[in-house]
């Protein structure tokens, strides 16, 4: 019994000594993601905390790390295009998810980003573009610019280094900027492809520590350095890159570049084949493995149950490639669009195109909507009806003795305004839904290296824009309840008189009324588009508010003035609301009758006693 | 009653003649206010077409001020509102309507004001309104016209500049703006419409707003 009890004491002492004693503080790395794009981004319930832009990670990081320093901190930025100016802190390196998909500008004016009195502090994966100065560096150490495109523009600077000698820039593109690297110190300058700009390095500082770096089409290169790419025939030009598009801002690689395994030897393409590393944004250790993302791939029906799609080629070495060729997936689901796909098909890069067959065109039909009661407007009517499970879009069945007269197709919505109709006549309205067999399909390039792809973040490019095609016929509802209502004119309140009109809408006492309406009309498309309507019109408004006002003191004079109003409105209608057709043949008509009755006058004028014949 | 009135504003205005001799011609002559508050239209069924017994209201006066006390100007004022409309044949409302005021007004105001550095000045005036107006019914075009009819209004300005001297003291050198203050006022106007059914509407109501008034 009594050691039983030591047992336990033991037992209780050894947890509480587990519990109680400071055991050792693991160091952490959390990283801040920035995405913009994503609904539930929350710096306070995301997990790790997320933010929508990238100062403010920043500063929650240097935050974060003054309270918990054995943590270490970094951000994390999805791809978007960011118009904030960036100032990075000591020790939190910023790192963009995809270099050609995650932009900073600066709206061609301004420093992107700035880096001044810091230490130990990295760039990394970005696109710089449209900038007076992409990156300025000032009194700082250890900062390093790695695998970034720079497209500042013709009068900006790329990267600008001030009193900071130990910076280091190290796999990046500098492309058609006026001054691509601007410095007062000889700066690690390595493994990097300076293409199109005005001025590729500055030159009065000593260059020992620039090297393996391209020079392509410089007006001037500056200092080359060591090892710089060049041609096996001299040549002033430099060597292309092969870069597969710079105008879409892809700075990958094509097969046969020179910039390929050409790199510094003691750098390593560690996350592709290990081999020796490229040169440009797409080499070294802190490359983005992610393939250009595929162009928006065109979809058409090959038969009932089968669709041809086909896409751009995506022309990086690590996806079109004569020996070691990449792939595309194509994605595509039945009726859901967007991501996860319920199915996926491999296909080898040297295609660009597929037919995919067995797909199912019969769908059910959805449920009969419930079509509300109309709200009348001037020549329309306002419908609205209930959702119906699944469908695809709606039609719209109106007419004056059945809703089988006409139909509108008012694609997928659950209100519509019927317009062109008449005030006063009523209409017959149903609705039906439909439901169509719908495929959405998204394309994305796989690289050739045979580590496991995942869409948008490690050897496979993000999902392409969908295309969408239908399958078979659509499958449609029965008509839903049928309503009747006539459209009117809407009359606001206070129904206050209008400056024209005045006659008319004081005798028939609104201003809203078909007659009102048509001499309206008639004024805006006949009077005023001519000198002597126009002068007519003024005349008009100046006397018209008098006469108005005597008739509404006298109203037994308003049907008097109606009667008399009655050509007047008959012709503005006829005028306004019949095709110049009608008015062709109604004119030709009243002038053969006219004629008609000249011609039987002379013959009557004839046959009288004293006529000429 | 108006006796009790003109005596009232004999009394306002006689400090104004007393002090007038002695004012100096560095006196500022102008007065422009910027301003925005709410308007509650006097139209009983307001509400029930536009949601809201109120809406927003903007404007802007520009005076000349005859004496310190006295100023002669006018007002322009902005309304707007959106609401629904009556389809008369079925007896509802339907359609959306988009309902604009402008009001224009020539007006006369007296302020209480007897020192330059007097912090508070309460004032009141009033004159003649043109009321614009402009009924928007979607898909059928619009209503204009105009009706005349009067407003006054009252209320209280305090003075800014001694929340920062020096930057009034610029705003004079600068701009040659004398004095700023920060003003609270309420404004009634009366403007009677016909309407087109027969009888007549109060386009008017009761403002509450507030601005900055310059003196310059």
């Amino acid at each position: 019994m009594r050691l039983k009890y030591a047992g336990l004491i033991c037992a209780a002492v050894f947890i509480l000594l587990a519990i109680s004693s400071p055991g050792r503080v693991e160091a952490t790395s959390i990283a801040f993601e920035v995405n913009p794009k994503d609904p539930t981004c929350s710096p306070t319930t995301s997990n790790p905390p997320c933010f929508t832009t990238i100062q403010a990670a920043i500063n929650e990081a240097v935050l974060s790390a003054q309270t918990f320093t054995t943590n270490s901190y970094s951000v994390l930025v999805e791809p978007g295009n960011y118009g904030e100016a960036i100032t990075l802190a000591s020790g939190i390196p910023v790192q963009g998810r995809e270099t050609a998909g995650t932009t900073l500008s600066g709206g061609g004016t301004g420093t992107v980003v700035t880096a001044s009195n810091v230490n130990n502090v990295s760039l990394r994966n970005f696109t710089v573009i449209n900038a007076a100065v992409g990156i300025l560096v000032s009194n700082s150490a250890g900062v390093n610019i790695n695998n970034n495109v720079f497209q500042a523009g013709t009068a900006g600077t790329a990267v600008q280094i001030q009193n900071s000698p130990t910076t280091n820039i190290v796999n990046n593109v500098f492309y058609q900027n006026g001054t691509a690297i601007s410095r007062d110190a000889d700066i690690v300058i390595k493994n990097n492809i300076f293409s199109t700009n005005t001025l590729a390095i500055n030159l009065p500082s000593a260059f020992t520590l620039i090297s393996y770096n391209d020079f392509f089409l410089n007006t001037s290169d500056g200092p080359t350095g060591s090892n710089a790419i060049t041609a096996t025939t001299p040549t002033p030009l430099g060597v292309d890159p092969l870069f597969v598009n710079p105008g879409l801002l892809d700075f990958h690689l094509r097969e046969n570049s020179p910039c390929i395994d050409t790199g510094d030897p003691s750098i390593l393409d560690t996350n592709i084949d290990d081999s020796r590393s490229d040169i440009g944004a797409y080499g070294g250790p802190y490359m983005d493995t992610i393939p250009f993302r595929v162009s928006q791939p065109s979809a058409t029906q090959e038969s009932s149950n089968s669709i041809s799609i086909s896409w751009n080629p995506n022309n990086s070495y690590l996806v079109t490639n004569t020996t070691n060729p990449g792939s595309y997936n194509v994605y595509y689901s039945f009726g859901v669009s967007g991501p996860p796909y319920q199915n996926k098909v491999n296909i080898i890069s040297t295609a660009t195109s597929t037919v995919i067959s067995g797909l199912t065109s019969t769908v059910a039909a959805p449920p009969t909507p419930f079509l509300y009661p109309p709200s009348p407007l001037n020549d329309a009517l306002q419908l609205s009806w209930t959702a119906s499970a699944g469908a695809s879009g709606y039609k719209v069945h109106y007419g004056i003795a059945s809703p089988d007269e006409n139909t509108v197709d008012v694609k997928n919505v659950t209100g519509y305004t019927l317009r062109g109709l008449t005030n006063g006549q009523t209409y017959q309205i149903a609705v039906s839904a439909y439901t169509l067999a719908t495929y959405f399909f998204s394309v994305t390039a796989v690289d050739n290296t045979g580590k496991t792809p995942t869409p948008g973040i490690a050897h496979e490019s993000a999902y392409s824009l969908e295309a969408q095609v239908t399958v078979g016929s659509p499958a449609e509802s029965a008509n839903s309840n049928i309503v009747s209502d006539f459209p009117e004119a809407i009359t606001a309140y206070p129904d206050l008189p209008n400056n024209g009109c005045f006659i008319a809408t004081a005798a028939y006492g609104y201003y809203s009324a078909p007659q009102v309406q048509a001499l309206r009309q008639f004024r805006d498309r006949y009077l005023l588009t001519n000198a002597v309507g126009t002068a007519f019109v003024k005349w008009y408004y100046r006397y018209g508010p008098i006469g108005a006002e005597f008739m509404n003191e006298h109203p037994w004079l308003k049907p008097v003035v109606r009667t008399a109003l009655l050509p007047a409105v008959g012709g503005a209608m006829f005028m306004t609301r019949t095709s110049v057709t009608t008015k062709a043949m109604v004119l030709v008509g009243i002038g053969l009758l006219i004629m008609s009755a000249i011609l039987y006058g002379k013959k009557l004028r004839g046959l009288r006693p004293g006529g000429n014949q | 009653m108006k006796k009790t009135i003109l005596i009232l504003s004999l009394l306002f205005l006689l400090p104004a003649s007393a002090l007038a001799a002695d004012q100096s011609e560095e006196r500022p002559h102008w007065s422009l206010e910027l301003k925005g508050g709410i308007f509650t239209p006097a139209l009983p069924g307001f509400k029930e077409f536009y949601g809201s017994k109120s809406t927003d209201e903007f404007g802007g006066t520009l005076a000349y001020k005859i004496i310190r006390q006295v100023e002669l100007g006018i007002e322009g004022e902005y309304v707007r509102a959106g609401g629904q409309g009556f389809a008369p044949l079925h007896g509802f409302t339907a359609g959306h309507v988009t309902y604009e005021l402008f009001p224009l007004n020539v007006f006369a105001l007296v302020r209480g004001v007897f020192s330059e550095n007097q912090v508070v000045v309460p004032y009141a005036g009033g004159g003649f309104t043109r009321m614009y107006y402009d009924e928007k019914v979607d898909l059928q075009g619009s209503v204009r016209g105009h009706a005349d009819g009067y407003h006054g209004r009252a209320g209280l300005q305090f003075l800014l500049d001694g929340l920062d001297s020096s930057a009034a003291n610029s705003f004079y050198l600068d701009y040659g703006v004398f004095h700023t203050y920060f003003f609270i006022e309420a404004e009634y106007s009366r403007v009677m419409a016909n309407t087109v059914s027969g009888g007549s509407v109060n386009l008017g109501g009761t403002s509450y707003l507030a601005g900055l008034l310059f003196e310059f």
